[in-house]
This record gives structure tokens, C-alpha cells and sequence, in this order.
């Protein structure tokens, strides 16, 4: 969840700490019945399975929005690392968060390019 | 439930008579102040840790990062982790520290021993306390042998190794060289207090020093 536009992980955070913040969980992030992009793109790009842990990547990524550190879909990658999702739809995540950043995903181009060819030898 | 009192005093005088007050409830565990939290909640909500009263010092003037005199570098005791990492002093300067901030960060049950050479002042002494630990993590790791990795990267002459949540940099003692400051955790320690670090989150001496024959 955000408080105070920050991400924090609730489960660790004491209420009554929080007293007084601005607090911002998934039932406040879309504008009545209009979805917000980050959750119209969850749903585009079959961002989750079971659901369970979608409340919680979604305000991750609202967090990670307003840092504005991503700036590639591997850094996505990496500062959405903290929020598991145990089905796995990481990538299918990444992809979201991403397309509402305005990322192309350069994970296809990151792959190695297999081309079997002697560059050399190793001495023993 | 353990019940305990919380107070969230707005200066530091306040936050030390909190600290050292008589505790309100019956409890075999002092007071601790809570600042992110992420440790002590965790333990809490465990039944490792029961205080008797949460100090919240979160309202304290002390999440400064700056630049000092002497060009070396200030952060605050309550400088947010993502606040010190993208800090462009710390970027530019300490980027070593970005890097592990960043890399600790998101994995939140990772275990790392002392990151003592990212956070080392050569006068700073250095103490990873029962609370800048991630205990829980560190009874986990016990049960399974530790990976070549993190014996390679365990510092042998250490007095006390602990494996802490990495994001942690547990330092104290600013003053000039040999000083120490008061216990960040227990502000009625002796400046000098090993700080309760408890034998079950200390690696065995023994395993450490076969671990280098395996």
C-alpha cells in the first residue's frame, strides 16, 4: 500500500504508526467505476492468475510510477521484486507495468542470440 | 496479545525520557524504538520481541542527508533506505551504497552477513543488534547450510557475525576516533554494550571455522 504516496509494505507497518498519513490501498486507486491505467493494463496483459497478490503489485507500481527510477523494464523488473506473486506472472506483470510507463520491453533483445562459432581456444 | 504502550514523542529529549521511563506494562523486555519497523513489527507479531512500549521516533527531526564539513557524507538515523539510495550525493559519491541498498531492498527475506564494508567508518563502531537483525531469517538460515557464497563472504576475524537484512546499516558511534555514542537501541546501555545479541542469531563459532574445510 502507499502512504503518503510511498510504498510500504503493510504487513510490517504498525496502524498506529500511520496515524495521521495518507493512505492509499487498492480499493482508492481507480476513479469510480473507471479503472486506473496501471489496473486496465493488469487486465490486458494477464497480469495475474489467482489474484492474491494484485492489490499489492498494483500499488507497488503506482509507488514505482511516482519514483520515477524505472526507466527500462529490467529495472521494473528489479524494483517490483519485492511484491511475490506465487503463480508466477512476472513476466506478464513486468509487461504491464511497463506499458503504462511508456517501456518497450527489451527482454527479447537481451536474449542471447545462440550462434554456434569458434571465437578461439582456451589454453589447459 | 502482548500488550504494550506506544508513544510517538515529536523531539529527541522526549523520545530518550520515553525510552528510559519506566515501563507501563509487565513485560521482561524494555522499551525499543520503533522506526521503520519492519524488523520489530515482524518479531513482534512473531512472539520474538514483546517491549513493554514502542517509542515511535519517526516524528524526529532526523532523517537528514547531507553533505558535512569535512566532505563526508551525513545521513540521518531515520533516512529512508530508497531515500538514501537515490540521494545524488550518495550517488555520485558512495554509489557502492545505492547499488546494495537497491539490490537488498526488494528481497526482503535475503540474509547477508555484516555488510561492514559498505557502511564501515573507520572510527564507527560497528554493531548489528538483535534488532537491526532479521531473526527470524537467521534461524532459517541456521537449518540449512550456508552457501559457499556467503562463507567466501563471511569475514573470519569478526567478533560478532550475524546475518541481517542487508538493507540494514547499523552504525554507531559519530563522535571522534575511539568514541562511541550511546546505544541506538537502549539508551540506558553503556556506551561500550555489546547490545543483547542473542546466541541463536550469532553464527556458531564452530560451524564458522569448519566452514572454510568443507
Amino acid at each position: 500500500m502507499l502512504s503518503n504516496g510511498r510504498r510500504i509494505n503493510a504487513c510490517l507497518a504498525l496502524a498506529v504508526s500511520q496515524n495521521g498519513h495518507d493512505i492509499t490501498t487498492i480499493e482508492g486507486v481507480a476513479d469510480g467505476e473507471q479503472l486506473h491505467p496501471l489496473q486496465q493494463a493488469f487486465i490486458d496483459h494477464d497480469a495475474l492468475q489467482c489474484g492474491y497478490c494484485t492489490p499489492g503489485q498494483i500499488c507497488s507500481a503506482l509507488g514505482l510510477l511516482r519514483e520515477g527510477e524505472a526507466h527500462t523494464t529490467a529495472a521494473v523488473r528489479e524494483l517490483m521484486s519485492g511484491n511475490v506473486c506465487r503463480c508466477g506472472a512476472y513476466p506478464q506483470i513486468v509487461q504491464a507495468v511497463s506499458s503504462v510507463m511508456g517501456l518497450r520491453d527489451t527482454s527479447a533483445q537481451a536474449a542471447p542470440n545462440v550462434s554456434p562459432e569458434t571465437v578461439g581456444t582456451v589454453a589447459p | 496479545m502482548n500488550p504494550f504502550a506506544y508513544v510517538a514523542p515529536q523531539d529527541t529529549a522526549a523520545a530518550l525520557n520515553a525510552i528510559q521511563a519506566e515501563p507501563d506494562t509487565d513485560s521482561r523486555m524494555p522499551p525499543r524504538f520503533l522506526a521503520g519497523g519492519t524488523n520489530l513489527v515482524d518479531l513482534m507479531k512473531a512472539d520474538v520481541m514483546h517491549p513493554a512500549r514502542l517509542v515511535d521516533v519517526n516524528g524526529l527531526p532526523l532523517d537528514r542527508i547531507e553533505e558535512t564539513a569535512d566532505a563526508g557524507l551525513h545521513l540521518g538515523a531515520l533516512a529512508r533506505n530508497a531515500d538514501t539510495a537515490y540521494h545524488p550525493l550518495v550517488r555520485t559519491r558512495y554509489p557502492l551504497l545505492t547499488a546494495a541498498i537497491l539490490r537488498a531492498r526488494p528481497r526482503r527475506s535475503a540474509i547477508w552477513p555484516a555488510t561492514a564494508a559498505i557502511c564501515c567508518n573507520a572510527r564507527a563502531a560497528i554493531t548489528f543488534t538483535t534488532s537491526a537483525c532479521r531473526v527470524i531469517n537467521a534461524i532459517r538460515a541456521a537449518a540449512v547450510r550456508p552457501s559457499a557464497a556467503l562463507r567466501a563472504s563471511t569475514p573470519s576475524s569478526a567478533q560478532r557475525t550475524l546475518y541481517c537484512h542487508p538493507s540494514i546499516r547499523s552504525v554507531r558511534g559519530t563522535g571522534g576516533a575511539g568514541s562511541h555514542g550511546p546505544c541506538a537501541i537502549n539508551a540506558r546501555h553503556a556506551p561500550d554494550c555489546v547490545c543483547r545479541i542473542p546466541s541463536f542469531a550469532r553464527r556458531p563459532a564452530a560451524r564458522r571455522h569448519h566452514a572454510g574445510r568443507r
